[in-house]
């Protein structure tokens, strides 16, 4: 469930992304075509080891539920981390700032 | 970025890294494996092929040795060398036959420079001022016997010759290697038939191209050599795509071809003979019927332009065959997409198919879970394993982070130190 709502909310800012940047895209395909191709590639080449990471996960036979918890627990811990930081920021900005 | 690196790399994935290392080590040592075989690509351009051991053939019998140039084209020299005169019936009895064998070493090594000779017997006559490609194509083949399927050595090769007069008669066109290795083949069964197939001439034009297969003896038993055309000439989208980019640097082929117009006047006829013709006419038949279907395949290989030439190449062989749509979404996305494709990872079967840089080869590996699923209450038990060691740690570090939050003090709190002390 909860890997679930974390994928969904993943394909959400995928799908945002990439109507923002459609523009750009339009204009790369259409005017410069090899740096299209050369993304293109830096994208194959870079899901490569993915993919390759996918199949170790089936060797060793890790619950995809498992990795869904320890992607959330990384990217949470992380989000602690830079959260307080951000406000630990803006709290010495106000004080700062402060008349 | 240390301690991100260093987190990040941390507990399952840093076994993971190490799993992943092995892996990564065993792809580069099976393609170091792999790129030891011999391949067309290594057979492109100049050097030596050397063919010997025990070899029996019936239809043909050739050992090759071009020794004609180093790579700069700077030196060449001449080696031994065997003629294989004409593209008739002469070379469909090599000399090394069951019966009669040069010096009287029979199934002895057998090396000498390739040369060919051509003529027309329909008096051809090649248009001056008309870029000419030649087309070598050497097959030694195990057929027949005792499933003699050695090494089969296909070296497709070219030269360009600049026809500057009229001739109906083509001399001493010569292939060429550019590498200056040493690609060699070795037949170790005693009965073994093969042939060579040499000089295929192409003349493009817009709407095709011509061609004569010389193929000895064989398609041309009565040495009659004609123009065929080929519809549809879409420029060597083959594999002889690749031979030609790197042979067909004007330059370096008028320079080789000019080359070797003076080394063919040092080259040295060695004398070959004729073999005794076969004893069975039957056997002889079975194998000219197996040598015809080599052949038909090299041919419907060479017909086809949809062979994929980018497995070939090296420097093409990552550029994609069809460019995104989105290709810098895909790029800004590619993170996220990583995270998908971990949670999604195991959710279905799927081989692991990872191109091999110049060898025309994918590594396929299997599908593990259909393997896992055969194990039954064994993956399950190792489900729990993986929930008890990950799942520890999730709980390690999600109790230290919540004891820290509670006695949280904001004067005292330190980022990084705190980032090490969650580690997963």
């Amino acid at each position: 469930m909860f890997g679930k709502v974390f994928l969904f909310i993943i394909k959400i800012v995928t799908s945002l992304t990439t109507i923002l940047v459609s523009p750009l895209d339009s204009l790369i395909t259409t005017y410069l075509p090899d740096l299209s191709s050369v993304l293109t590639s830096i994208t194959q080449f870079m899901n490569l080891p993915i993919s390759i990471m996918g199949w170790v996960f089936e060797l060793v036979h890790i619950p995809p539920t498992l990795i869904a918890v320890y992607v959330v627990a990384f990217i949470a811990r992380y989000a602690i981390i830079g959260g307080s930081a951000g406000v630990k920021y803006i709290i010495s900005l106000y004080q700062r700032l402060k008349p | 970025m240390k301690i991100i690196y260093n987190s990040f790399m941390g507990g399952l994935f840093r076994t993971l890294g190490k799993f992943i290392a092995f892996i990564v080590l065993f792809l580069v040592f099976g393609y170091i494996v792999s790129s030891n075989d011999l391949k067309i690509a290594d057979l492109i351009g100049f050097g030596t092929v050397k063919a010997w051991g025990d070899l029996d053939y019936r239809e043909a019998r050739a050992g090759i040795n071009q020794r004609i140039c180093n790579s700069s084209h700077t030196s060449c020299t001449a080696s031994s060398s065997v003629t294989l005169y004409g593209l008739n019936t002469y070379l469909s009895y090599l000399p090394c036959t069951n019966f009669q064998c040069p010096n009287n070493e029979r199934n002895s090594d057998f090396v000498g420079v390739f040369r060919v000779s051509a003529s027309f017997n329909d008096n051809h006559s090649f248009d001056s001022g008309v870029m000419y490609r030649l087309w070598y194509t050497f097959q030694l083949q195990g057929l027949n016997t005792n499933q003699v399927v050695l090494n089969n050595l296909e070296s497709i090769n070219s030269s360009i010759f600049l026809v500057n007069h009229s001739y109906n008669t083509l001399n001493n066109a010569t292939g060429m290697f550019t590498d200056g290795s040493t690609p060699q083949i070795y037949f170790e069964r005693i009965s073994a038939s093969g042939y060579v197939r040499l000089a295929i001439v192409f003349k493009p034009n817009a709407s095709g191209y011509h061609y004569v297969d010389t193929t000895f003896g064989l398609k041309n038993p009565d040495n009659v050599l004609s123009w065929s055309t080929m519809p549809q000439f879409k420029g060597f989208n083959s594999i002889r795509a690749s031979a030609a980019s790197i042979a067909y640097t004007r330059n370096s082929d008028e320079q080789a071809v000019q080359t070797n117009i003076q080394n063919n006047q040092n080259w040295i006829d060695v004398n070959y003979h004729i073999g005794q013709v076969e004893n069975s006419v039957n056997e002889v038949n079975d194998s000219v019927n197996e040598v015809n279907d080599s052949i038909k395949g090299i041919d419907d290989y060479m017909r086809d332009d949809s062979i994929d030439n980018n497995h070939i190449s090296a420097g093409m062989h990552d550029l994609p065959q069809t460019t995104s749509l989105t290709p810098f979404a895909d790029f800004v996305n590619l993170p996220l997409n990583w995270i998908q494709d971990f949670m999604d990872t195991s959710n279905t079967c799927h081989n692991l198919v990872i191109p091999l840089p110049f060898v025309n080869q994918n590594l396929t590996l299997p599908c593990m879970s259909s393997f896992w699923n055969k194990l039954g209450a064994l993956a399950s038990l190792i489900d729990l394993v993986w929930i008890a060691v990950i799942g520890s740690r999730i709980f390690r570090m999600f109790y230290r982070l919540t004891i820290d939050v509670i006695d949280l003090d904001p004067n005292s709190f330190n980022h990084l130190s705190k980032l090490k002390e969650w580690e997963l």
